[in-house]
């Protein structure tokens, strides 16, 4: 326990040294709180709001969890097709490479117009974003296959291309990959779902930052934005340690 | 050149003494029909396309009969084709010229009827699966009910009865060469192809699992092609050792190696099998000097 908080403490101390120069910064220089509030007025209201924090914090992340999910899902999906149907790979891959260089600031209205305001809308903007990084983890996954692992299937008298090969030896090749794409795509995701809720004006934290903001209310934005990056970061040292735990079974 | 025809033109009579040589066991196997299959090579070549009009003649002109039963070790310097030969065996690549016929058969039909077991030097196992489930596998893969008996059977068979639910990476070298063996051999097959299954282990390792191979070998005559760079294993493992020469790749020698079975490890400290070792280890390094003096 004590060793654990000794880690913990030589690893991240800067952050507490960060968040003294903040507190320094701001009271030496007699800054407005409406340009840059203090840490201790953060806190606050996030203590005093904690309630309203945490739904829309919950909020987000259920629906950064969902678009990142179904994008996992569509992609390793639609990635198994492109596997089995190489001429179709020919179709997806450009398109799914046009879809990801639309600017999230551009493609967001053009989704709600076709899907209308909500929190629907965040999860699908979150599910397109995420999808294409999982199809293209998945699709080379599934095509890295060992030469002496498809030259064994073959002896057995399995094609390399078909169903069963895919069931027992493409699609669990591809696991490392995966778990790749979701550790990468965690914290991504939840800051999708944050600037979509921001652009959409959507339930959930980035709402809230866009209320606050317009109400002055400086500390309530910043504590949702710390809330934010807290989150995130969380995410990703969940799907890390996911990732650890299981890539290993994956070493021959 | 002369020689090398006789070699090929005596081989079916070297492999019908040899039944008679290897003892009761054998000869009941290749009386029954549906016993261990025959190759026959005919005229074997493989050319590669390098590119930019280059070709590389990797095999050339093989002609080889293995009897049913029968263990052929296959040796020889590195890139002179035996894998590439082996392959070609085995199915997974086609010969440029020549024919390759298995109890009468295409390779390909061999394959389709799950009569042929393979294991490389890289394992290849896949590492997600427990030992028990890669000894399963094929099973799987050919789209058959899994036969439990027979996945442990094989697993106490290479010794390795404790580790079935072991992963890969939880296995010594050897043991994991063991799993790729016992998985080549589950679906029962008539030909059995090693393609220096032991190359990565170390000399002691590597003396044992030889001596474990010949036991397992001895209990169910398999046809079986082995690749190896080492005499040693050749002599003490084969029924007959050819001896490939480099670029192109063809088959300098066959040697009979007359050493009674079963064979363990003092086989290795017979007077016979020392001769062998010696005179093949000479053949392979004449060998091997012509062909970098051409
Ligand atoms: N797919 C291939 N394409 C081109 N050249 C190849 C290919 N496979 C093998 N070769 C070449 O054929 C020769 C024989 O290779 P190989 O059969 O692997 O030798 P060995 O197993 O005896 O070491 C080598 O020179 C190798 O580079
Ligand atoms: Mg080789």
């Amino acid at each position: 326990m004590i060793s654990t908080l000794k880690g913990i403490w030589t690893r991240y101390w800067g952050i507490l040294i960060l968040l003294a120069a903040w507190q320094f910064f701001v009271s030496i220089n007699n800054i407005n709180s409406i340009v840059a509030p203090s840490p201790q007025a953060v806190v606050l209201s996030l203590i005093n709001n904690a309630d309203y924090f945490a739904g829309e914090a919950l909020r987000t992340t259920l629906t950064a969890s969902g678009g990142l999910l179904l994008g996992l899902l569509l992609g390793i999906v639609i990635a198994a097709l492109a596997w089995s149907t190489p001429t179709l790979s020919g179709l997806l891959m450009p398109m799914a490479l046009l879809l990801r260089s639309i600017p999230i600031v551009a493609f967001v209205p053009i989704i709600v117009r076709i899907a209308g305001y909500g929190t629907h809308t965040v999860l699908i903007v979150t599910t397109v974003l995420s999808f294409f990084p999982c199809y293209v983890f998945a699709l080379s996954g599934f095509q890295e296959v060992a030469q002496v692992r498809k030259d064994f299937c073959r002896s057995v008298g399995c094609k390399t291309v078909g169903w069963r090969f895919f069931r027992y030896v493409a699609m669990p090749t591809a696991v490392p990959n995966i778990l790749t794409a979701l550790r990468v795509l965690a914290p991504t995701a939840l800051l999708v779902a944050l600037v979509a809720e921001f652009l959409i004006g959507a339930d959930g934290l980035g709402y809230v930052m866009l209320r606050a903001r317009s109400d002055l209310e400086m500390d309530k934005s910043w504590a949702a934005a710390l809330l934010a990056s807290v989150l995130s970061v969380a995410f990703f040292a969940l799907f890390s340690w996911f990732d650890k735990k299981y890539r290993s079974n994956w070493q021959a | 050149m002369g020689d090398l025809e006789n070699c090929v033109m005596s081989n079916t009579s070297h492999a019908q003494t040899l039944q008679a040589v290897a003892g009761k066991p054998r000869e009941a196997e290749s009386a029954s029909i549906t016993g261990p299959s025959e190759i026959a090579l005919t005229n074997v070549s493989k050319t590669f396309a390098l590119g930019k009009g280059q070709t590389l003649d990797a095999v050339s002109n093989v002609n080889l009969n293995i009897a049913g039963g029968e263990f052929i070790a296959l040796i020889g310097a590195s890139g002179c084709g035996k894998s590439t030969l082996l392959r070609m065996i085995a199915g997974l690549e086609d010969p440029s010229q020549g024919s390759i016929t298995i109890a009468g058969q295409s390779p390909e039909d061999c394959i389709k009827r799950q009569k042929l077991g393979i294991a490389m030097q890289e394992h290849g196992l896949m590492p997600w699966l427990s030992a028990w489930d890669n000894v399963a596998l094929p099973f799987r893969l050919a789209g058959l009910p899994v036969d439990t008996e027979r996945v442990d059977e094989l697993l106490a068979l290479v010794g390795l009865a404790d580790f079935a639910q072991a992963l890969p990476k939880q296995l010594s070298g050897g043991m994991k060469q063991r799993v790729s063996i016992a998985r080549a051999l589950v679906l029962k097959p008539d030909v059995l192809i090693l393609d220096e299954p032991f190359g990565a282990l170390d000399a002691v390792t590597r003396r044992l699992m030889n001596n474990e191979l010949q036991r397992i070998w001895s209990q169910q005559p398999t046809t079986t092609i082995l690749v190896t760079h080492s005499v040693e294993e050749a002599v003490f493992l084969a029924d007959r050792i050819c001896l490939m020469s480099p670029r192109p790749g063809r088959l300098a020698l066959i040697e009979e190696v007359e050493l009674n079975r079963p064979r363990g490890l003092d086989t290795m400290h017979e007077p016979e099998f020392r001769q062998t070792l010696a005179k093949l280890t000479a053949a392979l390094d004449d060998v091997c000097t012509q062909g970098s003096r051409q």
